[in-house]
């Protein structure tokens, strides 16, 4: 990601900020939506999980720009995700809804340049999630 | 923050990937999986995540990569698959015991090996990967860089629906500017990302090249926590120019390191240590320039990319890199060669050193390469071993392997040697497979009987092998002779490979004797036979027993059948690319297409053989395809080859093809001369099949001395003798009604245009005997047999009155008839006279020889 990307990605969810427990729920919502069958994966009350998500979301974003604590905390997150069997195919999808739930939150304000960043920013997530749902790297007979 | 160091590039934007082949290796049914992609689209580093994750999963792994030295030696790429103690010798005994390690190892689990370059492999190893798949031991993840010409090892498994294709395509924009900012470890500028996507295409390892040449020369720079370019990126070059640059940047001491990879990877690290302080290596893992592999318990390092082997191989002196081969190959053996696999390790790296290495090892490895018939291989090997001193067991494969590549000289020069070397143990063999290279290969019959003197008193007479070559031998003069000195039965206390080919040389004196029906039960016991030992050393292919087979088959009429067997031995011969069979089955495509009147097809049959056997064939093969290239013309009415045939060739054309390449010419009674010379040559040959064959093809352009000597040729077996013996009598008998039966009985086997020519002489006689219906019932099944014959133009086609052809209007209305319609609806359809339509069939039954209302034929 650029330099204004995480700017931009970062800003919008401070403008988001007091109203993420709606976008959450419309995030949920749509994944429902898509796939029924995911429901029964969820808790039937869902606030604590809406908490879950808002703490989640502003806690690794605001990780993006120290590289070693953002990668340390998706994996951990990856490894959770890998446990419930989440695939990359599945990822994508989520990327595309989540993107959906912003752009209906900040409508006129959702702009083309934010939605790059944020698709960029959510890569970056998944792809160090992905990281953690594997086991340990290569081992390395020199690592120090 | 990260520092930014190539180090373990992340694993991006392929993780569906790892998925999919995890999914078949979870499956069960699937056991390959075949990666295509560009040379640095990361191919390899997806085999390498797949085999963590198989390993996570608690399957054994092991990754190799196969290079083009590494193959010298058959095997040597798959050294981590190899007992400890290798015994080449014996290829089945190795591959049992590499199969029966893998179960000791795998508790269960199929094995997961990853090979690089798969197309690199030597056909040994492609061979063992093969058995061990069909045992269901391995499951194989196999990087290419190209699609096409993928192993038959893989691609059989691929269209048996057991192996899994993928393509991988360059990184998307998006991941690549993930990937950037994981490895710089830091956001980069838009500026900066862009440039390096544009630069790079998604290629990782130009990515890596070039954030790495960046990083060096300081175009590419953190400043205040974001990567920005401080001026125009370096390197648009090729990445091999890249990959030059980079390594040119390195010290002596860092560059010695990966010259020796380059030589001699995979190389364990207590190898490498004796060269280079621990931090050289340390230093190199964190350039992004070596990475660590598991063997085992030990520790391998390689290079990271194949491309930096191949740059550091060019830039290396020629002395420089014989000197590291032979140094490195001396500290292994100092050490006692214990890992499995060294030995061939060892064998590679001498032999690309000095040309040569252990003769010993060389030799087992020459029987090795014979057994995965890879005769240049094989060739190679055995001349390094040979080179060492004489070895008849050595000389008899180098023979051998020569022969079947048609190089028949060299082969009997190779042969000659090794029949000088006093006491050798393999003398019955050393002496057939010479004579077999004297008489097929070179045509010297004398030369072959020469050989066998010594054979001779040492060998029973009743020996299977002795018999069968002295009775191809004998067979060059008399094939009755040839017969008795072969005997009925083989000696059976002998070898197999002695009754193979005494089996094979049974069924080839009895077809050349017009025994064809006999000759094919043995045939298929050769075929069997041979089949079953897979062995495929010293006497020739097991796909010869189906030319032998197909042979007898097509004589005597049996085309399918002969079709099917020919087609199953091209298959197996152009599996094992042996060139000279692949010729001899194209001609018989040709042959058998001939006898079923296609005249074009076999033209084409015969084109392909003669390009494959002008190289690599035996003579008597040539002749063949030359002859049926003549005769297929011939029988198209166009002029003979066009391109001119040397001396050496013209010698080999059969009388057939030179009688039908003078009546091509209009000289038809040279032509039938030629015929009943041939004919008579036969005969005193004891050769009835072929004879019967000459004196029908003169009873074709009308011979009727040749129909009466035709009806004296008795014992020629098969539907199709009996069918050429009856056209004979029924032409001599003018019979038109026995002609007809004649032509049924040619139909049933195939032979269309043999069908049409004796209808067409029927509907001559029923018309001089003035019953214009029988005439124009024959002529227009006679047209109907030649249509299928694409173009046929032969004499006997040719009638005295020719045949009136139904207008348009008339097949229309026939046609109609021929749906059940009457005449008043027929009228009504066409908007016609019901006068107008009887007029037409009138004129129709008159064409055709039909009465009204006996039917129509459909």
């Amino acid at each position: 990601m650029s330099p204004e990307q995480v700017e931009l990605v970062r800003d919008s969810l401070r403008a988001m900020g007091p109203r993420l427990d709606a976008v959450a729920d419309d995030f949920y919502g749509r994944v429902f939506a898509h796939h029924p069958e995911l429901r029964a994966m969820f808790p039937a009350e869902l606030a604590g999980q809406r908490e879950k998500f808002a703490e989640e979301l502003q806690t690794i974003v605001a990780a993006i720009p120290d590289l070693d604590g953002f990668l340390a905390r998706a994996r951990l997150l990856g490894a959770r995700h890998g446990g419930y069997g989440v695939r990359a195919a599945r990822y994508r999808l989520f990327r595309d809804l989540l993107l959906e739930s912003f752009a209906a939150e900040l409508g006129e304000a959702w702009t083309e340049a934010r939605a790059s960043a944020w698709r960029g920013a959510y890569d970056m997530v998944s792809e160090a999630m992905m990281m953690g749902t594997t086991r340990a790297r290569q081992p390395s007979l020199f690592r120090r | 923050m990260a520092t930014a160091t190539a180090i373990g590039w992340p694993f991006v934007g392929r993780h569906a990937e790892v998925e999919q082949v995890t999914d078949a290796l979870v499956a069960g049914h699937l056991d390959a999986v075949l990666l295509t992609g560009a040379s640095g689209v990361g191919k390899s580093r997806l085999a390498r995540e797949c085999l963590a994750e198989a390993e996570s999963r608690g399957h054994p792994v092991a990754h190799v990569a196969a290079t083009a030295s590494a193959s010298a030696v058959p095997l040597s790429a798959l050294a981590p698959l190899l007992p400890a103690q290798v015994q080449l010798a014996d290829p089945h005994q190795l591959f049992e015991a590499v199969r029966h390690r893998l179960r000791e190892q795998t508790g269960g689990r199929r094995f997961v090996l990853a090979v690089d370059d798969v197309d690199l492999l030597d056909t040994v190893s492609l061979a063992l990967l093969q058995f061990l798949l069909a045992d269901g031991s391995l499951f194989v993840i196999a990087t290419q860089r190209t699609e096409s010409q993928v192993p038959d090892a893989l691609d059989s498994r691929w269209r048996d629906g057991r192996a899994l294709r993928l393509r991988l395509d360059s990184l998307e924009r998006r991941s690549v500017e993930t990937l950037l900012h994981f490895a710089l470890g830091g956001p980069v500028s838009a500026a900066a990302s862009e440039a390096l996507w544009q630069a790079s295409q998604g290629n990782v390892l130009y990515l890596r090249e070039l954030v790495s040449c960046g990083q060096r020369d300081g175009t590419l720079a953190c400043a205040d926590g974001t990567w920005r370019l401080t001026g125009p990126l370096t390197g648009s070059a090729g990445v091999v120019e890249m990959v030059s640059r980079r390594l040119h940047a390195l010290t002596p001491g860092h560059r010695a390191v990966l010259e020796l990879l380059a030589l001699c990877e995979p190389l364990g690290v207590d190898d490498l240590l004796a060269h280079a302080p621990m931090d050289v290596l340390a230093d190199l893992e964190e350039q992004g320039l070596v990475q660590v592999r598991e063997d085992g318990r030990r520790q391998d390092l390689t290079l990271v990319h194949p491309l930096h082997a191949q740059a550091l191989q060019r830039a290396m002196p020629r002395l420089r890199a014989r000197s590291l081969l032979l140094t490195q190959a001396d500290r292994i053996e100092a050490y006692g060669a214990r890992r499995s696999g060294d030995p061939l390790r060892l064998a590679s790296w001498r032999l690309d050193a000095t040309g040569t290495a252990d003769p010993d090892l060389l030799a087992r490895a020459a029987h090795l390469a014979r057994f995965a018939h890879d005769l240049p291989r094989t060739a190679r090997l055995a001349e390094a071993a040979l080179r060492h001193g004489p070895d008849p067991a050595v000389g008899l494969l180098l023979g051998a392997a020569l022969h079947e590549q048609a190089r028949y000289v060299e082969a009997e020069r190779a042969f000659a040697a090794a029949a000088g070397v006093a006491g050798g143990p393999p003398l019955l063999r050393l002496a057939v497979t010479r004579a077999l290279n004297l008489l097929h290969g070179l045509r010297d019959v004398a030369g072959a009987n020469a050989c066998l003197a010594d054979v001779r008193a040492q060998v029973p007479p009743d020996h299977p092998a002795l018999a069968a070559v002295e009775a191809l031998l004998l067979n060059e003069t008399d094939t009755d002779s040839a017969l008795r000195r072969l005997g009925d039965e083989p000696a059976d206390e002998h070898h197999d490979l002695s009754q193979v080919l005494w089996l094979r040389t049974q069924a080839t004196l009895l077809v050349d004797a017009g025994r064809m029906v006999d000759a094919v039960a043995g045939a298929e016991r050769g075929v069997d036979l041979h089949q079953r030992l897979d062995h495929r050393m010293v006497v020739s292919h097991p796909a010869t027993q189906l030319t032998v087979l197909g042979e007898a088959l097509l004589r005597q009429g049996r085309l399918d059948e002969a079709t099917r067997a020919v087609r199953r031995g091209l298959r197996l011969a152009v599996g094992d690319g042996v060139d000279s069979l692949i010729g001899v089955f194209s001609a018989q495509l040709g042959a058998l297409a001939l006898l079923r009147g296609r005249v074009a097809t076999a033209e084409r049959h015969f084109r392909e053989a003669l390009a494959q056997l002008r190289g690599t064939g035996r003579p008597a093969a040539l002749g063949a395809a030359l002859s049926g290239l003549i005769v297929s013309l011939a029988w198209q009415g166009a002029p003979a080859p066009d391109d001119p045939l040397d001396d050496s060739e013209r010698d080999l054309v059969t009388p057939a093809a030179r009688a039908w390449a003078l009546a091509g010419a209009g000289q038809q009674r040279e032509a039938r001369q030629e015929l009943l010379a041939g004919a008579a040559t036969a005969l005193g040959r004891g050769r009835r099949g072929l004879a019967v064959e000459l004196l029908h093809d003169a009873v074709r352009l009308g011979d009727q001395d040749a129909a009466r000597q035709l009806l004296t040729v008795s014992g020629v077996q098969g539907k199709l003798a009996a069918a050429r013996v009856g056209h004979a009598r029924a032409v001599l008998d003018r019979d038109p009604e026995a002609l007809a039966a004649e032509a049924r009985a040619f139909e049933v086997c195939g032979a269309d245009l043999f069908a049409a020519e004796a209808l067409v002489t029927a509907a001559d006689l029923h018309r001089s005997a003035g019953r214009p219906r029988q005439a124009a019932l024959c002529a227009n099944q006679a047209a109907a047999l030649a249509a299928r014959c694409e173009g046929a133009r032969t004499p006997g086609l040719l009638t005295s009155s020719a045949q009136q052809p139904l207008t348009a209007r008339e097949r229309e209305i026939a046609l109609l008839v021929a749906g059940g319609q009457s005449s008043r609806s027929i009228a009504e359809t066409l908007v016609i006279s019901v006068r107008t339509v009887d007029n037409h069939l009138q004129s129709i039954y008159a064409k055709c020889g039909v009465t009204a209302g006996a039917g129509w034929p459909r």
